[in-house]
């Protein structure tokens, strides 16, 4: 579904350039979901801005295999609050559909209904973002990415900004949600615990520039009960294993950003 | 209830001071003339016709001239937030003519476009112009780039992009604009009128002072301040209804 090849992003900076991510290679399934865990400035959310088409890479390719030619290729959740203020809660839910032009009067209200019951705000549908709780606007930007069924769903930390609690009740939503739409997901997350919970492969990367350190696969039965999957001694190795290899990579970045002496 | 009239209380009390200063002969009557003389004035003007064709004129000028430099300041500050080239070239010529007092170009426009209607319509115009440029601008430059990463992502068009997210983004920088311009229409109006009218509220003030006719004057001054209270008020209902997202 999803093939990365070879790709490099560099960015200019006053002396030279700033490699963040260094040849890449990465497949990800037409029904998988990846999640990529990695030290910050490791170029993951570079990694994501170019399989949405927003950036370029400076080498290699990155391409979607359309399967279905009727349906969106990809919709992008990101971390930033991204719902659009002028637009009331049904009208956000909708705009991915309108604005292709996959929007259909006798089935798309229905996926709009669907999506927002699903997240609960379909008591709010008449309301605007700025009467909406921080949690509210993300669940309304997954909907968002949900409503219009794409190939792919692409995910920048999307929970980042979230409370605890709200983190876990919306992790195991969106793990609800994906069991029923089965999209290819490529999830970006500094939360090795989020990444073992929702992902069917969690991807490693090293402190810049970013490569691919490990690609683990996660083996656990879906539907997935995170709570109970946190207790088990599966989780805990996993989540050793991870956090052995993440370890060195944010030591790394850390040592970097210390002030050079002399 | 009693919020409904919160914006008449500070007008009230000033016109109640300044009464009571005019009764005490704390200040000079012929000059100052009492508000109940000057609205006593007004009700007895109300019936003339000379005092509405004064004030539609002076109402249709600043109109006319409203419409002349907002639509086109619109588009230019829309093409400015959103094309860098437009912006660099445009910047120093707006940043260089914007605090040019546009009375001081008064004469130019009276030769250029003569006594008639027109040199009224372009000095407002160009007052009007130069702020929804550069509020309308800054409306779109204050817009979050998030909000065009989302269009972006869903591949929209061009103009899908301006139409959902450039201009709904715009438009509380536009209504900024618009709050300021209706002043200063009513500003440069008077002042055109003043010296390039024989109609129109702005002639009205001048030609009754001439004459020494002060509470004629003073009638003029009021409705001036009650367009620019009734220009504000309607300027938030429109803000109200076409934008209902802002809290």
């Amino acid at each position: 579904m999803i093939e990365v090849r070879g790709v490099t992003r560099a960015f200019p900076v006053r002396n030279g350039e700033y490699v963040a991510l260094q040849d890449i290679d990465l497949d990800v399934g037409e029904q998988e979901f990846v999640c990529i865990v990695g030290p910050s400035g490791c170029g993951k959310s570079s990694l994501l801005r170019m399989l949405a088409g927003l950036d370029k890479p400076s080498a290699g390719t990155l391409s979607i295999r359309r399967s279905d030619p009727k349906r969106l290729l990809s919709t992008v959740v990101f971390q930033e609050e991204s719902v659009f203020p002028w637009l009331s809660v049904e009208s956000n839910a909708a705009y991915a559909l309108k604005m292709t032009g996959l929007w259909d009067k006798t089935t798309s209200p229905a996926r709009v209904d669907y999506f927002l019951d699903q997240t609960g705000l379909s008591a709010y549908r008449k309301f605007y973002p700025h009467q909406l709780s921080g949690g509210m606007k993300q669940r309304l930007s997954i909907a968002r990415a949900f409503v219009p069924q794409p190939q792919v769903l692409l995910m920048d930390e999307p929970f980042a900004a979230l409370d605890e609690q709200n983190k876990l009740l919306m992790q195991q939503e969106l793990e609800k949600l994906w069991e029923e739409s089965r999209n290819a997901v490529v999830f970006i997350t500094h939360s090795i615990d989020e990444a073992i919970l929702l992902g069917d492969r969690v991807v490693v990367m090293t402190s810049a520039p970013g490569r691919i350190k490990a690609d683990i696969r996660i083996p656990f039965e879906r539907p997935r009960s995170l709570t109970e999957l946190k207790a088990t001694p599966e989780f805990a190795h996993l989540y050793g294993e991870i956090w052995g290899l993440l370890r060195d990579e944010v030591l790394a970045a850390r040592a970097r950003s210390l002030p050079k002496a002399g | 209830m009693l919020n409904r009239f919160k914006p008449l209380l500070s007008p009230l009390i000033l016109f109640l001071l300044w009464e009571l200063a005019a009764r005490l002969g704390w200040i000079e009557v012929k000059f100052f003339p009492a508000p109940s003389t000057i609205f006593a004035r007004l009700f007895e003007l109300l019936g003339t016709r000379q005092f509405w064709t004064d004030l539609g004129l002076s109402l249709q000028r600043a109109g006319i001239g409203m419409l002349m430099g907002g639509v086109p300041g619109v588009l230019v500050g829309l093409a400015m937030g959103l094309f860098k080239p437009v912006r660099d070239f445009l910047q120093p010529l707006v940043a260089g003519l914007y605090p040019l007092p546009k009375i001081a170009i008064l004469p130019l426009l009276l030769l250029i476009f003569g006594l008639g209607e027109m040199s009224k319509y372009v000095t407002v115009a160009i007052g009007v112009f130069f702020i929804m440029v550069i509020n309308t601008s800054a409306g779109v430059l204050n817009i979050r780039p998030i909000y065009f990463d989302v269009a972006r992502s869903l591949h929209a068009s061009r103009w899908q992009t301006y139409a959902t997210v450039a201009l709904p983004g715009a438009l509380p920088g536009i209504f900024t604009g618009i709050r300021l311009a209706t002043g200063v229409a009513l500003l440069l109006l008077v002042s055109a009128e003043f010296v390039g009218a024989n109609e129109g509220l702005g002639y009205r003030i001048w030609w009754s002072w001439t004459v020494f006719w002060v509470d004629v004057m003073y009638v003029g001054l009021l409705e001036i301040a009650f367009l620019g209270f009734v220009s504000a008020y309607l300027v938030d209902m429109l803000e109200r209804a076409l934008l209902p997202w802002r809290r």
